[in-house]
């Protein structure tokens, strides 16, 4: 696991930290990946092969929670197994969500195996340039 | 190379043996191109996890019984600062030996949800042949 400080202009004041809750009581641990896009999160979870109906996603007390399950390839008396490097069954990841996500706003997409949360900004936590207003004296 | 699995055909009389031989950019198990080989009695299908890969970004070769899987993820989506990570890089390389059962020419490749599934046929059982020795001709 690795946690990178991320450069951004707000750090020196703020820890814009989503923290990655612990989860040991699963069968499958997926992984999971945050970046900050300026304006949102973007949270990826890695589920290749998961049927959208055994995915769920909760935001619950400021944590975000993706669970479901995914199922083991099918055997039967003709079909076998002969070997599995990939995991399955049920499955959990958390992230808490620091007070500048938008919890309100979160949406999700499930592509080519990965499903991605976005979370925007919340509007006052939005990166803003400040201009510099001149005066002439005379 | 490391020869890890080893199958019996004994131990299954459907079994078709096949290795897989080869495996790297792989740290720990489950990154991409982890892979699970189910066997049937008509063939094998090898599935293998391939999370964000498109059809562009994988190569399939078949030579000599040997089936070459190759993923390079050229496009990967992480915009902005990676804040956190446990996403492996997103590069595989999978070679198998294919058993002599099973037919090359019959291979057939499937994308979706971020699975890739290969499935090869059986060959037909060979026809028993009988040979007959030919009587010499002489001439008396």
């Amino acid at each position: 696991m690795n946690l990178s400080q991320f450069e951004n202009t707000f750090s020196l004041f703020n820890e814009f930290v989503n923290e990655v809750l612990p989860d040991t009581d699963r069968q499958w641990r997926p992984a999971l990946s945050i970046h900050d896009e300026q304006d949102r999160f973007v949270i990826a979870c890695e589920l290749p092969g998961v049927n959208v109906d055994d995915l769920h996603l909760d935001v619950h007390d400021g944590v975000l929670e993706i669970s479901g399950e995914r199922t083991p390839p099918v055997t039967s008396d003709e079909v076998t197994v002969r070997a599995n490097e990939r995991a399955s069954g049920k499955f959990r990841r958390r992230v808490r969500l620091d007070d500048a996500v938008n919890k309100e706003a979160i949406e999700a997409d499930y592509r080519d195996g990965v499903l991605y949360v976005t979370a925007p900004r919340m509007e006052e936590t939005m990166p803003r340039r400040i201009d510099v207003r001149t005066h002439s004296t005379g | 190379m490391n020869c890890s699995t080893r199958q019996s055909a004994l131990a299954n009389p459907f079994a078709v043996a096949h290795r897989v031989l080869e495996r790297s950019h792989r740290p720990t198990q489950s990154g991409p191109g982890a892979l699970s080989v189910i066997e049937a009695e008509t063939g094998v299908r090898f599935e293998f996890d391939v999370p964000g890969f498109g059809s562009d970004d994988i190569t399939i070769d078949v030579e000599d019984g040997l089936l070459v899987v190759t993923g390079l993820q050229k496009d990967r989506d992480d915009k902005g600062t990676e804040v956190y990570s446990e996403r492996r890089v997103g590069e595989f390389r999978r070679v198998l030996r294919l058993d002599r059962k099973l037919d090359p020419s019959t291979i057939e490749a499937d994308l979706k949800d971020g699975v890739l599934q290969i499935s090869v046929s059986r060959r037909p059982e060979a026809e028993r042949r009988s040979i007959s020795i030919r009587r010499p001709v002489s001439d008396a």
